[in-house]
């Protein structure tokens, strides 16, 4: 499994949250935790023809095959510095997902009082997948829903 | 050698017993559970156990007059999921009845208790528990007149009543009955008789005299015998998914081993090499053994067939027999759950539009009551369950008016079809034969439903019927879902698995040969078109150019629809585990699944039906072309002739036929060998010999060297040789006639006169000769076992036979009647040394199918024994007559192996 530590923002009382945070383009994203299964190098990927773009195509993860979904193609962020040395693999409805990402960053743990909704000026192409932010001491942490992503691959490749 | 007289002592009491009712169109209730265990005593003989069994009838087996004795032995060979089931539903019903007590009680529950006691009660008669099921009817029956209310409300001296019963059937179902316990039981049941009451049908029991009914708890307190609690210990119910999850690990692991043998190939180490191997063969059981706990009897859900067929016959108004063979046959659990619904449907439509009503059956002559067979076994690594009925058949002119009425067919085309095109037309959309749709098969699904559904598993459908004598279809499913054999092939970079049951034929054919039809590659493959589809067009990749000159083109099947897909490169075959694809790539029709390969890359599962939707567009002109070429097919009635066509130093083709043909080759110059004069390949772990065909005609060759020579591997009388030729071009299937007016060479047989050419057909055997004059004298099989054919239909006589043959240092072919026999021989090339056939067999008897047998050249000398019942003189004759060299009684069973070999030397003799 992972080797993620928690990273203290720990507000004590107040209801709080973990989330598996990595970056894409220089954002800062985070996943709910429970749903991530492991974190990965890229694996070697058997590309799929005729599938749309966001989907790189299928790793073997040790006998169970998951899909690898390009989250810069699916948010439609630039192209051109891609720099995917990471993937996240997360399971969601029983369907394997590997999302490459840029880099991995810490484990967060927020209380629910810094959540707030997106703002208004963030791009639809982005904010449909985005359940909102949380204000921590050093930056915003945007939190990216994964069963939105599952919705829209399902969307995308009717 | 098993011990036969017994077996047959057995065997012929039953029969006995069978042929008082034969006049009589139903065997009365009691017959059948003393049948059903007589036959489970000739299991037990069989696996040499012990076992009891009374030849006496016992006359209306509702006096409850079973004897003690029989019933407990009896009991030890009823199966363990048998004692599992009852208990699990004993302690259900006990459940649900405590729950029940003297509260008002919710229908459903009711329901489901009254549906638990009716199921025990069901297995118990069943399985011939006379106590037990008159026991848990009473039990019914004192339920039925609360089912009738909205609200139920039980009281508690009923329910303690049926606690005390349950208690009582729990025991009279573990062990067998004593007189004292019997006694206790009839007075239970007429205790219950009061609850009932109001309701017709009351329990006629005859209470012999009032019993002391000991309490429950010294009843619950007798201790079943110790053997039969071991019984059923040795099965546990386990979850699907735990299953379902093993599956899962167990195919993870065999991607591991595959990693750990190539790698242990790349290492010196000895110790490690030894240990992969170890792991190598534990994994390979293992795999095994995890699949075989997902098998499940199909007769699971052939069994339910029986209530299904009474209940149609009741709504019907017919009489309809059920007849079950081969229940036990295993196969992976989801597939019994897919072939369901599509074997439910083809029941129902048995019923409905096949038997006909009493008075139609009688008036053309059939017996009253129809029969239905369903019949389960496994061939060639799948599991063929045939559907037979004796109804009245499909009507060629009916299924004809109505395909044309529904515009599927035109009347021309129609003219021409063959019957069996006629017949395939009931599984064509929207088709439903029956002139109304009834209640009972018209539920808006057809026949088409059960071809596709039978086909998204990766089975078969066929159908073939005579009019008036009833229809027979044929369902061939695949074992498991889970691996299946498939074909890997490259494309570009990528590597992609094709099932097999969809790979027709792989041909490799020059670029040139390649032709278009408005911009669109076909080939001509013997003589019929074949539309190409490049596999790169399907990837979505540019077409660039290639400038290999040879094609690989794999002949694809979908819903008979044959297309060739383009490949670069044909890899090799293996079993691959399928993997599902996420959901949200299914809409991408290409593919149908993943698996891991045995490097541990992914490769796509190419979906051929997919593929064929996608470019073959509406293909509804396709099919005629289909239909049409098969129908020009069967209206020829000479089977078509295979040939391998190869060009020699001659100018003419050259064909060598296609049964004579075990493999072709090509093989490196450098690895020829000269074995004093003889050229020869270690080919196989052997010495092959080498024949240049062209020397052998005497055609002047040219020495010229190559580096690649193509062979064609033949095999006569079990020896090996290989035929070195210029070049193999083609496979040809003709109908054209054999000329042999004008033969230049012993080695040739004649010349097929086609339509452009003139081809020249070899002779195989005489080409062998040359080299080895005595290969056709030589005793067959001096390298190997001879070879037998077992032609018997009752399983277990062929069982035996067949293990007695195989024992005594034989190879044996079992079939299970003639025509099958026949496939056999077709399958084997008729390499038989011997041939044992019974002679009452459904479907091809054994007097025709001998009469066949003697047709086929290569076994006009071959001796068969007729191994049968009839033994009258006239029976001899009629045997002789058909071909048999000789009749063996199967009273004198033990025989058979001397008979065996004292014929075999006899031909020998003969043929030396």
């Amino acid at each position: 499994m992972s080797t993620f530590y928690v990273a203290g923002e720990s507000e004590g009382h107040a209801n709080t949250k973990q989330f598996a945070t990595f970056t894409i383009a220089g954002r800062w994203y985070g996943i709910d935790v429970m749903s991530v299964q492991e974190v990965t190098k890229p694996m070697q990927v058997t590309l799929m023809r005729t599938a749309p773009p966001f989907v790189k195509g299928l790793i073997n993860l040790r006998g169970q095959i998951a899909t690898a979904i390009g989250l810069r193609e699916l948010f439609a962020l630039p192209l051109e510095d891609s720099n995917e040395k990471m993937t996240v693999v997360c399971k969601v409805e029983d369907v394997l997902l590997s999302l490459l990402v840029d880099n991995i960053g810490d484990v967060v743990e927020v209380s629910d009082n810094k959540f707030e909704k997106s703002p208004q000026t963030i791009p639809a192409n982005i904010k449909e997948f985005m359940l909102g932010v949380y204000k921590t001491e050093h930056a915003i942490l945007s939190i990216i829903s994964l069963d939105t992503i599952l919705h829209q691959l399902d969307k995308r490749c009717a | 050698m098993m011990d036969w007289a017994e077996l047959q002592h057995h065997v012929h009491q039953l029969e006995n017993i069978l042929m008082q009712s034969k006049e009589s169109a139903s065997i009365p209730k009691h017959l059948i559970g003393w049948f059903l265990k007589g036959n489970d005593v000739t299991r037990s003989i069989i696996a040499h156990e012990p076992f009891e069994f009374n030849y006496e009838i016992q006359e209306g087996a509702t006096e409850t007059a079973a004897p003690t004795e029989p019933v407990s032995e009896s009991r030890e060979s009823l199966p363990e999921e048998f004692f599992a089931e009852m208990e699990e539903g004993l302690d259900r019903v006990s459940a649900t009845l405590i729950q029940m007590e003297g509260d008002e009680v919710d229908k459903a529950l009711l329901d489901a208790l009254y549906r638990d006691i009716h199921s025990i009660k069901g297995a118990c008669q069943l399985f011939g528990l006379v106590d037990a099921s008159a026991l848990s009817h009473a039990m019914e029956n004192s339920l039925e007149k609360e089912r009738g209310k909205e609200t139920v409300q039980i009281d508690k001296a009923h329910v303690s009543t049926l606690l005390m019963c349950l208690d009582m059937l729990g025991q009279s179902i573990r062990e067998a009955v004593a007189e004292e316990t019997r006694k206790e039981i009839n007075f239970m049941i007429t205790l219950l008789a009061p609850f009932a009451s109001g309701v017709e049908e009351a329990p006629q029991v005859a209470v012999e005299s009032k019993v002391e009914i000991k309490a429950p708890t010294q009843i619950h307190a007798a201790v079943p015998a110790s053997g039969e609690a071991d019984k059923t210990d040795t099965t546990i119910r386990v979850q699907v998914s735990l299953l379902d999850r093993l599956m899962i690990l167990m195919g993870e692991m065999v991607l591991v081993r595959n990693q750990v043998l190539q790698y242990s190939q790349k290492n010196d180490d000895l110790e490690f090499l030894n240990l992969s191997q170890k792991l190598d063969v534990v994994t390979s059981e293992l795999q095994e053994e995890t699949m075989k706990t997902r098998m499940q009897p199909i007769g699971n859900i052939l069994t339910k067939f029986q209530r299904v067929v009474r209940d149609l016959s009741g709504t019907l108004n017919k009489k309809i027999n059920l007849n079950l063979v081969g229940v036990e046959t295993e196969l992976d659990k989801t597939l019994i759950e897919a072939v369901k619904d599509p074997l439910t449907h083809i029941v129902r439509n048995a019923c409905d539009h096949g038997i006909e009503l009493p008075d139609a059956r009688v008036a053309s002559g059939k017996p009253e009551s129809g029969t239905i067979t369903i019949k389960a076994y496994h061939e060639g690594g799948q599991v063929i369950v045939d559907i037979y009925d004796d109804g009245k058949g499909l009507s060629r002119q009916k299924l004809l008016n109505k395909a044309i009425e529904k515009g599927i067919v035109d009347q021309a085309r129609g003219d021409k079809m063959s019957d069996r095109d006629v017949q395939a037309l009931i599984f064509a959309p929207g088709f439903s034969t029956a002139e109304k749709v009834t209640n009972v098969s018209g539920r808006g699904v057809g026949m088409d439903v059960v071809k596709s559904n039978i086909e998204k598993i990766g089975g078969l459908v066929d159908i073939s019927s005579t009019e008036g004598a009833g229809t027979h279809i044929t369902l061939k499913i695949p074992l498991t879902l889970a691996i299946v054999p498939a074909m890997i092939i490259r494309s570009s970079e990528d590597r992609f698995a094709i099932p097999q049951v969809k790979l027709v034929e792989l041909v490799r054919i020059e670029r040139s040969a390649i032709e278009f039809v408005q911009g669109r590659p076909v080939h001509r493959l013997r003589g019929n078109i074949l539309p190409l589809i490049d596999m790169q067009e399907v990837l979505g990749l540019s077409d660039e150019a290639k400038n290999e000159e040879a094609i690989n083109i794999v002949v694809l099947n979908s819903e008979s629809h044959l297309f060739g897909l383009i490949v670069d490169e044909i890899l090799d075959t293996a079993d691959i585990v399928v993997k599902p694809l996420a959901r949200f790539l299914k809409p991408i029709s290409i593919y149908s699944g993943a698996t891991v390969l045995g490097d541990g890359s992914v490769a796509f599962i190419m979906d051929v039906l997919g593929i064929a939707q996608k470019h073959l567009g509406e293909s509804v002109h396709q099919e005629q072309q289909v239909a049409d070429k098969y129908s020009e097919f069967s209206q020829n009635n000479v089977e078509p002739r295979e040939y391998v066509l190869v060009s020699l130093a001659a100018k003419a083709k050259h064909a060598i036929p296609l049964t004579m043909v075990s493999r072709m080759e090509e093989i490196k110059t450098s690895t020829i060998e000269l074995s004093g004069n003889q050229r020869v390949v270690r080919y196989r772990g052997a010495i092959l010999k080498i024949l240049n065909l062209n020397d052998v005609l005497g055609y002047p060759s040219e020495k010229t060297e190559r580096d690649i020579t193509q062979i064609i591997v033949t095999r006569v009388n079990d020896q090996m040789f290989g035929l070195e030729v210029d070049q193999i071009i083609d496979v040809l299937s003709t109908r054209d006639f054999l000329d042999d007016s004008v033969v230049s060479h012993q080695a040739i047989t004649g010349n097929l006169v086609t339509q452009n050419e003139i081809i020249v057909v070899i002779d195989v055997e005489k080409v062998v000769e040359t080299i080895q004059p005595n290969v056709l004298e030589m005793g067959r099989g001096v390298a190997g076992p001879k070879r037998i054919l077992v032609v018997e239909d009752t399983e277990s006589i062929r069982s035996v036979v067949v293990r007695g043959l195989v024992e005594s240092g034989y190879h044996v072919e079992a079939a299970v009647d003639g025509l099958d026999g026949l496939r056999k021989i077709a399958e084997c090339r008729a390499d038989f040394d011997l041939i044992v056939s019974d002679i009452e067999m459904p479907k091809m008897n054994g007097f025709d199918f001998a009469r066949k047998v003697r047709g086929v050249s290569a076994l006009k000398n071959v001796p068969m024994i007729a191994f049968t019942t009839k033994s009258t003189p006239a029976d001899f004759k009629e045997a002789r007559m058909a071909g048999f060299t000789t009749l063996l009684e199967k009273s004198k069973g033990k025989l058979l192996g001397t008979l065996v070999s004292e014929c075999l030397s006899n031909y020998k003799r003969k043929s030396a």
